[in-house]
């Protein structure tokens, strides 16, 4: 810890800086030390609240789904409960880091105030760029980790059962990682790439007005996939039968996909479904990445007019 | 030294800065005068490197500053007209940062922040955010950022702004103390009282355009005025003062 108290280069110093304060948007009104923690321990326990409930819910017929299926021999329907259940865990990890990342939508890119507010500092524009980009990389990478955590430790227990065409603990907790992980990669990365095109498309004085827009439509959407994947795992056998007529196209179909293949399954569809989220998690950093590497270059200028509301973020004039 | 040549700007066309050259040598305070609107703060933005010259260019120690951008600044202390700091971070963070995007090592750092805020008298108020800080005291803070790694030249746009009588008065005998150990020194204000007292040299500025650009004794001999007020009336052509006031009076009461 004694490293780190200590004075680095301009690129650690600047990360440092913007770490510390990534989630102090625009939005916020005063710096809140309590905000960190709070959405973290949000998506720590949420995603592992899911099965928590479940598991102690007072309705019987949920606190022992497997085990009545189990005791029934019924291995199509076990099968079925399990995919549900990481469908609906899938849904809902991807719905908590779209609205973590609609959050920080302030945060993603530097802003004009941190340009004047650095101007007289012997710092490069493209250096605040990296800064914010890498700042913003480590900070998911920890609520990755954060998120995955219980989900991996507890599903595999949670979704065991004679039904496993492979029983091994870390195989299934390892799977639950990867597939929850390149889920939120490829969410995060999207919201990204979905910034950095409007920062480069839209007009520089239609982009605040633009972004809000586009902002309260994803959190509806998010908010309503987090309510709805409440519902998920109830679904049935024959629902899951349906599930390449209409969830081919649905992003935490694929990543369900994966984690079914990763486990053993070797369903056709849901090998597809895998090779989707492979690729989709691929083109979303791609996107990420290029588009923060392709942004305009902040200027002076561009910070100032940003200031008196001529402009967007980051927009040279 | 720092060597301004021909250094013009236009925006969309329109010359608001036009060939404006003078040197600055070390020990020197040279101050940089001119009326609203005459392109003293773009001037400065140029030399600093936050706005790209039109035309002609900046050298320091023989070096065109554009070659090594943030080599020139790290020995460039500059505090601008308009305070921009982030808001959340209190004053004692602000300078943190600053220092350390400065490189200065941790130990000195905060011994040298303690010193600064104690003798700004902005210890009481060093873990409040900006946000809740005065004019004066967000000028403050940008000074104690200026001086924390002991540049070789000092910028100062419109240094008073929002200062009281006491601490103008520290920043005077600061900067003749810094200018006796050999450090530069540019002054840029329309406040001439001040200007007359600390500066050795004076570049008049005038519509973009350099009208003096000489020593304030030679000026007071050669255009016969007692004060530099005066010959800044001469050069730029000022409205009358007392004329002016009078019609405001007049449209106030009728």
């Amino acid at each position: 810890m004694k490293w780190l108290e200590e004075t680095h280069g301009v690129q650690f110093e600047l990360v440092r800086h913007f770490l510390g304060r990534i989630l102090d948007g625009e939005w916020s009104s005063s710096p809140g030390q309590w905000r960190p923690a709070a959405i973290g321990l949000f998506s720590l326990f949420l995603p592992a609240g899911l099965l928590l409930v479940r598991e102690g819910a007072m309705n019987a017929n949920y606190a022992s789904k497997y085990l009545r299926l189990a005791m029934a021999a019924d291995r199509a329907g076990i099968r079925a409960a399990a995919i549900a259940d990481e469908a609906a865990l899938i849904t809902l990890v991807v719905c908590v880091t779209g609205l973590i990342a609609l959050l920080e939508w302030q945060s993603l890119f530097p802003t004009g105030r941190d340009y004047l507010a650095l101007a007289s500092l012997p710092v490069r524009s493209w250096q605040i760029f990296t800064a914010r980009f890498i700042s913003m990389l480590l900070f998911s990478t920890a609520i990755i980790a954060a998120m995955n955590v219980l989900p991996s430790l507890i599903a595999p227990i949670e979704f065991g059962g004679g039904w496993q065409l492979d029983s091994s603990y870390w195989r299934h907790a390892g799977a639950q990682a990867l597939s929850s992980g390149l889920a939120y990669l490829f969410v995060f990365f999207t919201i990204v790439a979905l910034q950095g095109v409007l920062l480069n498309v839209v007009p520089a004085s239609l982009f605040t007005r633009v972004s809000v827009y586009v902002q309260g439509a994803l959190a509806g959407l998010f908010l309503l996939g987090g309510f709805y994947s409440w519902s998920i795992k109830e679904w049935r056998p024959e629902i899951i039968a349906r599930l390449p007529e209409f969830g081919a196209w649905l992003p935490p179909v694929w990543f369900t996909g994966l984690h079914q293949t990763l486990t053993g399954e070797r369903d056709a569809f849901f090998t597809t479904m895998a090779q989707r989220a492979l690729i989709a998690s691929g083109i979303a950093v791609t996107l990420g990445v290029a588009t923060d590497l392709g942004i305009k270059e902040l200027t002076y200028a561009g910070a100032e007019a940003e200031l008196r509301g001529l402009s967007g973020p980051g927009f040279p004039v | 030294m720092l060597e301004v040549c021909s250094l013009t700007k236009r925006f969309n066309g329109i010359p608001v800065v036009e060939d404006v050259s003078f040197t600055l040598k070390p020990g020197e305070i040279l101050g940089y005068v001119g009326p609203n609107g005459a392109g003293k703060t773009t001037t400065v933005k140029m030399i600093i490197g936050l706005l790209e010259p039109s035309e002609g260019q900046v050298r320091f120690q023989g070096r065109s500053v554009i070659e090594d951008l943030p080599s020139f600044q790290a020995r460039v202390g500059y505090v601008p007209e308009e305070p921009q700091l982030y808001p959340h971070l209190s004053g004692r963070e602000y300078l943190q940062l600053a220092g350390r995007l400065r490189g200065l090592p941790r130990t000195i750092l905060e011994s040298k922040i303690d010193e600064l805020l104690r003798l700004f008298s902005l210890w009481e108020d060093r873990h409040c955010p900006v946000s809740a800080y005065s004019k004066g005291m967000r000028q403050k803070i940008l000074l104690s950022a200026a001086l924390l790694h002991n540049p070789d030249l000092l910028i100062l746009d419109e240094p008073l702004s929002g200062l009281d009588v006491t601490t103008a008065l520290v920043l005077r005998e600061l900067l003749e103390g810094l200018a006796a150990r050999g450090r530069m020194i540019l002054y840029s204000s329309h406040v001439l009282d001040v200007l007359e007292k600390v500066c050795s040299r004076v570049v008049i500025l005038s519509k973009g355009r350099v009208v003096a650009h000489d020593s304030i004794a030679h000026l007071r001999e050669t255009m016969h005025e007692s004060s530099l007020e005066g010959i800044f009336g001469q050069l730029t052509r000022e409205q009358n003062h007392r004329a002016v006031a009078a019609d405001i009076l007049e449209v106030m009461q009728t």
